[in-house]
């Protein structure tokens, strides 16, 4: 096995004549917290998208979990668990309802079903609320909900697309407590993000300028080889160079 | 395909519909609010017409007629006159219709032909049209029972109408319905929960898991497959308590060529869905495809035989028109397959084309 969970070679999505991803290199190790930060339409997203199959890259090749990103997706989506910036579970559904939905669709095999299920719930933090419909909740309880469906699996590999969105800063702490808490069994966490105090989180930042990487490190390293104080003003000092937003 | 993949999507559709109350409450109240309006607002049948007969010379002939024509349930005596101007007679008594005997029907009732002059309201054309017919029919009846006429020489020039006898309007809206209502759930049930999902996001937890593209439409269509279905059977089942209507021919046959027509619907609203993204675009683009060509160009309300060339054309396209001869046909006319091969084939050739079109454009984006 490779000591990598993704890596991409030249990796390209072309929308007509826009380059939204342009020819990128990444390295994600196994285990790792790796950030993607950029400003909004700096392609994060769309890069994101071609690493879990959800499009077909335009040219490069990739690697996720071992498996090639033009050939395997099946495979490949076997073992991932993918969390968006949108809210994207059934509002009408009840949590325990949506858990085990997610637990079919990603095929776990019967027996194990309800230890997987248990295992997700206490991990997750929802017990007290498994029997309410998920819309009425707040914030905070439908995305630990979101985590238990996206790693009820337990994926090798998780992407979280923009996972805090605008909500307050006590949330979002709550919530790196539990991404942190899968990177250390072992998970590696893929996530993109424009909000720099969740960078701070990451052991490594890969700061994305107009579909290209502008450059990576660990926080430390980013902020050295700036001269600031910051990974917010690491931002500034790449995003200044941006030609698109 | 993986039963337990099919099952673990119906399962959650079938909840989406349950827990949804006003979704659930038009899908029930569509076929009840339609069947009533229909049923009651566009009888065709006539009761109670007022009429004014201009009678020159009264005499007991013309006396035991106007008695006959107000006793007759479809009729009203509103006044006999001994003559003035019809559309004057006409607003002045809020009649229907005008009935001049000659000045010497005494004299002349056993002659034919008889010269009686009909003068109808046109500005009520329906039941102008309506009236046209029942006036005349009155006559020839009264005529053939009292008088010493032969009664061949009146049935040569009379009307049956064969299947609906009595023109119940009722055996006319009843399979119309059944059309525009199944058209309207099946396309509008699927068109909306696919945009639906790409709403609110959860498309994309579908398209990353394990199951195949065919996995979720099958999955997510057969809830609405049934519930399409049940309502079917609630509109026959309004149609026979309320309405009297019972179908003459098999009921089995009428069954599977019905699922065939929701096939062809489930199709329309998948292609939908495909199409565009939202839920709200989704609804108008769907009620703009069944509602009205089912309604306008099926042959439902309006005669196929008169549109213009173009619509003619378009109307074959249209699945009611189709489903609609092989409706009437079983339920009036007691139609088997032998007659019936046309439509059916039509219609599955439609239900393989729309499925095939739609879940290949649905597998792209999966």
């Amino acid at each position: 096995m490779s000591e990598f969970s993704i890596r991409t070679m030249g990796l390209t999505k072309r929308f007509g004549t826009f380059v939204a991803v342009d020819g990128i290199d990444v390295e994600v190790k196994r285990g790792e917290i790796y950030g993607f930060l950029g400003a909004n339409g700096a392609g994060k997203t769309t890069a994101m998208r071609m690493l879990c199959g959800l499009l077909v890259p335009t040219s490069g090749e990739g690697q996720v979990a071992g498996f090639d990103i033009l050939r395997e997706t099946a495979k490949i989506r076997t073992r991932i668990g993918y969390m968006s910036q949108k809210f994207a579970l059934y509002p009408d559904l009840t949590l325990r309802e949506n858990l085990k939905l997610s637990t079919d669709l990603y095929a776990i095999p019967r027996k194990l079903v309800a230890e997987r299920m248990d295992e997700a719930i206490v991990r997750c933090e929802i017990t007290e609320m498994l029997d309410r419909v998920t819309g009425t909740l707040p914030w905070g309880w439908q995305q630990r909900l979101s985590l238990a469906c996206a790693t009820a699996h337990h994926p090798e590999i998780l992407f979280l697309d923009e996972p805090t969105g605008s909500v307050d800063p006590l949330s979002r702490r709550g919530f790196w407590d539990l991404i942190r808490a899968e990177a250390v069994r072992g998970t590696t966490i893929f996530v993109t993000t424009h909000y720099m105090d969740e960078a701070e989180y990451c052991h490594r930042a890969c700061f994305l300028v107009d579909g290209r990487v502008a450059d990576v490190g660990t926080p430390p390293e980013l902020k050295a080889r700036h001269g600031v104080e910051s990974l917010q003003d690491v931002f500034l000092a790449v995003a200044a160079k941006a030609r698109r937003s | 395909m993986n039963l337990l993949h099919l099952k673990s999507v119906a399962r959650k559709e079938f909840r989406h519909v349950l827990r949804d109350k006003q979704t659930l409450f038009v899908i029930l109240s569509l076929p009840l609010i339609m069947m009533f309006l229909f049923g009651y607002a566009l009888k065709s049948e006539i009761e109670d017409a007022r009429v004014v007969v201009i009678d020159p010379h009264p005499s007991d002939e013309t006396r035991s007629l106007c008695r006959a024509l107000d006793e007759n349930r479809q009729f009203q005596l509103a006044a006999v006159e001994t003559g003035g101007d019809p559309a004057k007679l006409l607003v002045q008594h809020r009649a229907r219709a005008l009935i001049e005997l000659p000045v010497d029907y005494a004299r002349r009732r056993d002659e034919a032909p008889l010269p009686i002059g009909f003068v109808y309201d046109g500005s009520d054309p329906a039941t102008a049209t309506t009236l046209r017919a029942a006036l005349p029919a009155f006559f020839r009846t009264h005529f053939v029972g009292r008088n010493k006429l032969e009664a061949t020489e009146l049935v040569t020039t009379g009307t049956r109408f064969l299947y609906n006898p009595d023109q119940k309007s009722a055996l006319f809206f009843v399979p119309g319905l059944m059309a525009t209502i199944l058209a309207m759930i099946g396309t509008l049930l699927t068109s909306v929960t696919v945009t639906r999902e790409k709403e609110l996001g959860t498309m994309t937890n579908l398209r990353l898991s394990s199951l195949s593209a065919s996995e979720v439409i099958v999955g997510k269509l057969a809830p609405y497959f049934a519930i399409a279905s049940a309502v079917g059977v609630f509109i026959l089942l309004i149609g026979r308590l309320a309405f009297g209507v019972i179908p003459q021919g098999s009921v089995g046959l009428l069954a599977w060529t019905t699922a065939l027509y929701l096939l062809v619907s489930l199709g329309i609203g998948l292609l939908i869905s495909t199409i565009v993204q939202k839920q709200q675009h989704a609804m108008l683009l769907g009620l703009g495809i069944t509602m009205m060509p089912t309604i306008m160009l099926s042959g439902f309300v309006f005669p196929r035989m008169s549109l213009p060339a173009p619509l003619y054309v378009l109307s074959c396209v249209v699945p009611a028109t189709w489903y609609l001869q092989i409706v009437r046909g079983i339920v009036l006319k007691a139609a088997t397959l032998k007659e019936l091969w046309l439509p059916v084939l039509v219609l599955g050739g439609q239900a393989l084309l729309l499925l095939g079109l739609a879940s290949r454009r649905f597998g792209k984006e999966h």
